[in-house]
């Protein structure tokens, strides 16, 4: 992205996203971390996605009630999954899979068609707030979901991965991992205050520096953003996107399009992104701050508000931003 | 050769002003050395019953030198900047 820097790096497509990693280390040892990295990304993906037929996840999925012996790690990321959704009163919630799939997303998202057509029935008596009923037994790990609930993993996975590989990655000198949008980053490199990272404008790429809305050092912290401005598909002419309303089993409609998090652990950013961008905007700050983190909400008329930590100076004030309504509200214009 | 009397009343003036500075400066050496025996008193022994002396010596300055609390290892705040970048190493974004 900047050919200034030197660090060692990598990128790759990894669980239906973009994935960079940055390690500030010899570039042979870099290499050989790197190599060991993108394999572990693969055992996380092909243990947590909802895609591959023969994934841990999906044979969670088929248990139908029963108990489900699983793996130590995807016991721990169902385990923070439900832990989230309780902390965040739900707006998180990992157990809407039925209703992301009623809604058209029953597919990786380059497998849908241009227009899936009209949407089946609503699901009849559909569960809500399934993760109450999932229960944990941690010797040896086993998860026994209640009927008629299934996990979807996908956003805080990549979250989780995101820490995973950085706390691996961290063992060999200070790193930076990039999973899709979720980041999270080791120690400083040398000679910087942390990791010179942006948040992207809504709608833009990760080459677009037009688009960046602030930047931050970014220094053992994680940096995660959820939006409904991806993602998003045609059935029967409407327009859907994959953060689904605990409340309605529907795309979430609360006047937000993106919410960036910044805390100290990754999958806990990612949820917290996610249930604040379904919360709308002052749950979502309530819920920011009550975690205290940072965010950044995005309205989905252009405006902008800073909750939490990311409301300190620090933050890089670019140009490219920081216009101002008659109101002085600061707002981006995409 | 006899004195006159106003020659005598003067030597006796001369007499009683030197007797007075003799006075006023006895006085005040007196009262000099009080103030310097004031100065010089030293605070009561401290004795044990074992006849040591327990006075205190005097307060060196300490040689303990408290280290800096280290700072968090997890940091959510945003970081500041020693310098500005020219441009950011990757972005954070919805997927």
């Amino acid at each position: 992205m900047n050919d200034s820097y030197t660090w060692p790096s990598i990128s790759f497509r990894a669980m239906g996203s973009d994935f960079g990693l940055w390690l500030d280390a010899d570039p042979v040892l870099a290499g050989g971390a790197f190599d060991r990295a993108v394999a572990m990304i693969d055992t996380l993906e092909k243990r947590m996605s909802r895609f591959i037929a023969a994934s841990e996840l999906t044979q969670l999925n088929e248990s139908n009630g029963r108990p489900a012996a699983v793996s130590p790690g995807l016991y721990e990321v169902v385990r923070r999954a439900v832990e989230m959704a309780r902390q965040t009163r739900g707006f998180f919630d990992p157990t809407l899979l039925d209703d992301l799939s009623r809604v058209g997303y029953d597919r990786s998202l380059d497998r849908l068609e241009p227009d899936g057509g009209a949407l089946p029935a609503p699901i009849p008596n559909r569960v809500r707030r399934g993760w109450e009923g999932i229960d944990f037994s941690p010797d040896p790990p086993t998860i026994t979901l209640p009927e008629g609930v299934r996990l979807d993993l996908g956003g805080i996975g990549k979250g989780y991965t995101a820490q995973v590989i950085a706390n691996f990655l961290g063992e060999y000198g200070p790193c930076l991992v990039n999973a899709g949008g979720d980041i999270v980053a080791g120690e400083a490199p040398d000679g910087y205050a942390g990791w010179p990272v942006t948040v992207a404008a809504p709608l833009h790429g990760l080459d677009s520096p037009e688009g960046d809305i602030l930047g931050l050092w970014l220094r053992n912290a994680a940096l995660a953003t959820s939006g409904v401005d991806r993602r998003r598909w045609l059935r029967a002419g409407q327009t859907y996107h994959h953060l689904i309303d605990p409340l309605t089993g529907l795309p979430a409609s609360s006047g937000l399009i993106t919410v960036s998090v910044l805390h100290e652990d990754g999958p806990h950013a990612e949820a917290l992104a996610t249930a604040a961008l379904v919360a709308g905007v002052a749950e979502g700050i309530d819920l920011i701050e009550a975690a205290g983190a940072g965010g950044l909400l995005v309205t989905d008329e252009g405006h902008y508000h800073l909750a939490g930590a990311m409301r300190q100076d620090g933050l890089w004030q670019l140009p490219v931003v920081g216009v101002q309504d008659e109101d002085g509200v600061a707002y981006y214009e995409y | 050769m006899a004195t006159k009397p106003r020659q005598h009343g003067e030597a006796k003036r001369i007499g009683l002003i030197k007797a007075s500075l003799i006075l006023g400066s006895l006085i005040a050496s007196l009262l000099g050395v009080r103030m310097l025996v004031d100065q010089e008193v030293a605070p009561p022994a401290v004795v044990a019953a074992n006849g040591e002396n327990l006075q205190a010596a005097p307060v060196a300055p300490s040689q303990v030198q408290v280290a800096p609390v280290a700072p968090s290892q997890v940091q959510i705040s945003p970081v500041i900047p020693r310098q500005v970048p020219m441009a950011p190493v990757t972005r954070s974004r919805s997927s």
